[in-house]
């Protein structure tokens, strides 16, 4: 450290003295100090300086600046350096000295041996000022993007000062209001604002000033997503806007409203669609309704009006359990309360009293709810179709299916009750014939006429079958006709239902030779047994008409691909492919195929009603055959899964 | 000598039944239509009652409904031309309650053979 005075025994020279106090300042202030000569050596440093270069100053003092410092030969220093020694000119400079990573802020005055030169340490002045610019910058931004975020935005924003003027407003606010926009800033009153446009509720009624939103909400109320309130704005030309609008006060840190924002969204469209609804509504035959999540309406065109004969107003407010039928009315509203807890479509019928009459017709009911993105219902929307006419028809139709029941019921007891009489008698008579017959006592000529009685009541008997397989027939077309065949089908073994069959024919046939190959275990179907067994004693009598009486009749049941198929096989004329096809027909007659035994061709219903008959069972039937070879007509029923 | 008790709108086709059940060995009483057999079957008990469906008035299905406990003592075989005459109702019922059914046209032999299985089910039930 440099001594701050010299001694004191000794008289103080002036100049030194002098020197002495100028020493003393250099040292004490807070700004560093160097001398330097012409030769750019260090002739003083004081404290300051040798800190914020980090040198010991005693060291430095005699140093040239330059060498010492080799780094700085580069920087504005060395230039402004020269410069001031050449022109005798003072110098100042902030710049950074990178070696020592300090900001610095250089004053440098010419002296006559040199160059003086003040400088401080501004690093953190420095930073300070680079912090600022950062802030600025990014509240710059900030404003920035608030700008374009006002300006994108679809909804009209307007910002007000407490006076009520605008102040700010965006484009879509300035796009709601068209050519109005452009004076509406420059109005200073309300009362002029009102030349431009008027601003009204939703009625059309004009609203005062002080009841516009943003006077609202600059005396502090708030116009909030749930109470938004719809206004309409007039314009001199006769347009207007529907728009909904959301308004709130600013207020500033001690509570005062410094400004009103109001949002200002258009729904002009929305309401010209709902409009569209329901004059689209109106122009319906059926009623329509819409109604709130919870279930009360909300809406009824104008047809549910006339139906029930009140106006609108009245209809949303009544309760419309008074509409429906008394005895519809539990399963009606127990329908709507399901499908608004599921928030599933409603579907149910009943009836309305129609005004206009007191009568009351049938209506199918359907609704649909709409929902919002997370699955809330938001409203429903309901039509009720008057099917009156529809549901009489049906009940008439239903009376007709009725009628037609009971003729083929009347007509089938009524053809066969005098059949059984004939036959039983027939029959009873046969026997008592056969009583006396056996009679050693009786004559030889009665015996003769008693055989042939017997032989002619017996022919008899066959005919009444015939008879009766022949009503039987025209009684099961009948039944399809009039789409009246019902099946009563039950599991059922198949191979059963051949026996009994087989057993008839051969008790019918005696002396023909039948054979019956059968699976050795159950064949399960679900079928009509009745009807399944006429089929196949149909399939047999045929094969028996028409085949020699000295060839064998084959009947093969067999279980294949989930199927059970029932074939027979005669050795008869055989059919080429034409008749194959024609053979099913109803009334069908294959020309050149004549029976050899039994009587009658028969009506030709036969095979169509056996083919009629497993189709409903839900299988199907075919023929293998050709001319020459035989037949073999079959038949295929699906399997009855055991499960 | 056993009873059949046979009731069927149709004279004709009673006189026939009568007349071969009663060569068969049989008593026959008869009865027109369905209210008529009511009262007589609660003063006798026959070995079998043969009932048509098919009577005006009131069918044998119904008879049976109205008269809900007579099955318990009189066994019955229904008289009918096809499965047609009877509902699936009737039809269930007359299943659960184990009655026959003789499918008209039937052959004497046919007719007998269910009198007699009825006869001798109804003598093994009650010895």
């Amino acid at each position: 450290m440099m001594p701050s005075s010299s001694s004191s025994d000794v008289a103080p020279d002036p100049v030194a003295s002098r020197m002495d106090v100028a020493r003393d300042i250099l040292e004490r202030m807070s700004d560093a100090f160097v001398a330097i000569d012409a030769d750019g050596r260090f002739t003083y440093v004081n404290a300051a300086a040798a800190q914020i270069m980090r040198q010991d100053r005693d060291a430095l003092v005699g140093q040239n600046v330059w060498e010492r410092f080799p780094e700085a030969l580069h920087t504005i220093a060395y230039q402004e350096f020269q410069h001031a020694l050449r022109a005798h000119v003072p110098f100042v400079f902030e710049a950074p000295y990178p070696p020592l990573h300090i900001w610095v802020a250089v004053r440098a005055y010419p002296s006559p041996t040199g160059i003086s030169i003040f400088f401080q340490d501004i690093t953190a002045r420095k930073a300070a000022e680079a912090e600022t610019r950062q802030l600025a910058e990014a509240a710059h931004q900030r404003a920035e993007q608030i700008e374009a975020v006002f300006s994108a935005i679809s909804d009209g924003i307007a910002i007000y000062n407490p006076a009520g003027n605008v102040i700010k407003t965006n484009a879509a606010f300035e796009q709601m209001l068209g050519a109005a926009s452009p004076l509406y800033y420059e109005a200073d009153s309300l009362a002029e604002r009102a030349v431009l446009f008027q601003v009204c509720d939703v009625a059309g009624q004009p609203l005062p000033a002080e009841q516009t939103p943003a006077m609202r909400a600059l005396r502090g109320e708030t116009i909030g997503s749930a109470a938004a309130c719809d206004i309409q704005i007039a314009f001199p030309d006769g347009g207007n806007r529907v728009v909904n609008v959301a308004a709130n006060a600013v207020r500033d840190a001690s509570g005062r409203i410094t400004h009103a924002i109001a949002i200002y969204r258009d729904i002009s469209e929305r309401r010209a669609t709902e409009a569209a609804f329901r004059n689209l509504a109106d122009a319906m035959p059926q009623l329509v309704w819409t109604a709130r999540p919870d279930g009360t309406l909300d809406y009824c065109n104008q047809r549910w009006c006339d139906y029930t004969g009140m106006p609108l107003e009245a209809l949303l407010r009544c309760d419309w359990a008074s509409l429906i039928h008394p005895d519809d009315l539990a399963h009606t509203l127990a329908a709507w309360d399901a499908a608004k807890q599921a928030g599933k479509p409603l579907e149910v019928e009943c009836r309305y009293r129609r005004a206009a009459d007191g009568t009351f017709r049938w209506h199918l009911n359907r609704a649909v709810p709409i929902h919002d993105a997370h699955g809330h219902i938001l409203k429903w929307y309901g039509s009720s179709t008057d099917i009156e006419d529809q549901k009489r028809t049906e009940v008439a139709l239903l009376e007709a299916n009725q009628q037609k029941d009971d003729f083929l019921r009347v007509a089938s007891h009524e053809l066969r009750t005098p059949i059984t009489t004939l036959k039983l008698t027939v029959q009873g008579i046969t026997r008592q014939i056969q009583l006396s017959y056996d009679d050693p006592a009786l004559s030889p000529p009665m015996h003769a006429l008693l055989a042939r009685f017997k032989g002619r009541l017996e022919r008899c008997d066959l005919s009444l079958d015939r008879l009766n397989m022949l009503v039987g027939e025209l009684l099961e077309v009948s039944r399809i006709d009039a789409g009246r065949l019902a099946l009563h089908c039950e599991p059922c073994d198949l191979c059963a239902i051949m026996q009994g069959v087989l057993q008839d024919v051969r008790d019918l046939w005696p002396g023909r030779e039948l054979t019956l190959h059968l699976p050795k275990t159950p064949v399960w179907v679900l079928a009509d047994a009745d009807r399944i067994g006429h089929v196949l004693l149909h399939l047999l009598t045929n094969a028996l008409k028409y085949a020699p009486t000295e060839a064998p009749i084959a009947v093969r049941l067999t279980r294949r691909a989930g199927e059970a198929r029932v074939a027979v096989r005669d050795h008869g004329p055989g059919l080429n492919r034409a008749q194959q096809a024609q053979v099913w027909e109803r009334f069908a007659r294959i020309d050149g195929i004549e029976p050899l035994q039994g009587s009658g061709i028969g009506l030709g219903l036969g095979l169509y009603l056996s083919r009629t008959i497993i189709q409903r069972h839900g299988g199907h039937t075919g023929i293998t055959s050709a001319p020459g070879q035989g037949s073999t007509f079959w038949f295929a029923l699906p399997l009855k899964s055991l499960l | 000598m056993p009873n059949v008790v046979v009731i069927d709108d149709d004279e004709d086709i009673r006189e026939s039944l009568r007349c071969i059940l009663e060569d068969a060995g049989y008593t026959v009483d008869e009865c027109a239509n369905a209210p008529a057999a009511g009262t007589l079957l609660t003063h006798m008990l026959p070995a079998v009652v043969l009932l048509d469906q098919i009577m005006p008035g009131m069918t044998g299905m119904q008879f049976l409904r109205a008269t809900p406990q007579i099955h318990t003592t009189h066994r019955f075989a229904l008289l009918t031309a096809l499965h047609m005459d009877l509902s699936p109702e009737d039809d269930a019922l007359r299943t659960a309650l184990h009655i026959p059914v003789i499918r008209k046209p039937f052959s004497i032999d046919t007719l007998l053979r269910s009198v007699q299985t009825l006869d001798r089910a109804l003598a093994g039930e009650h010895p």
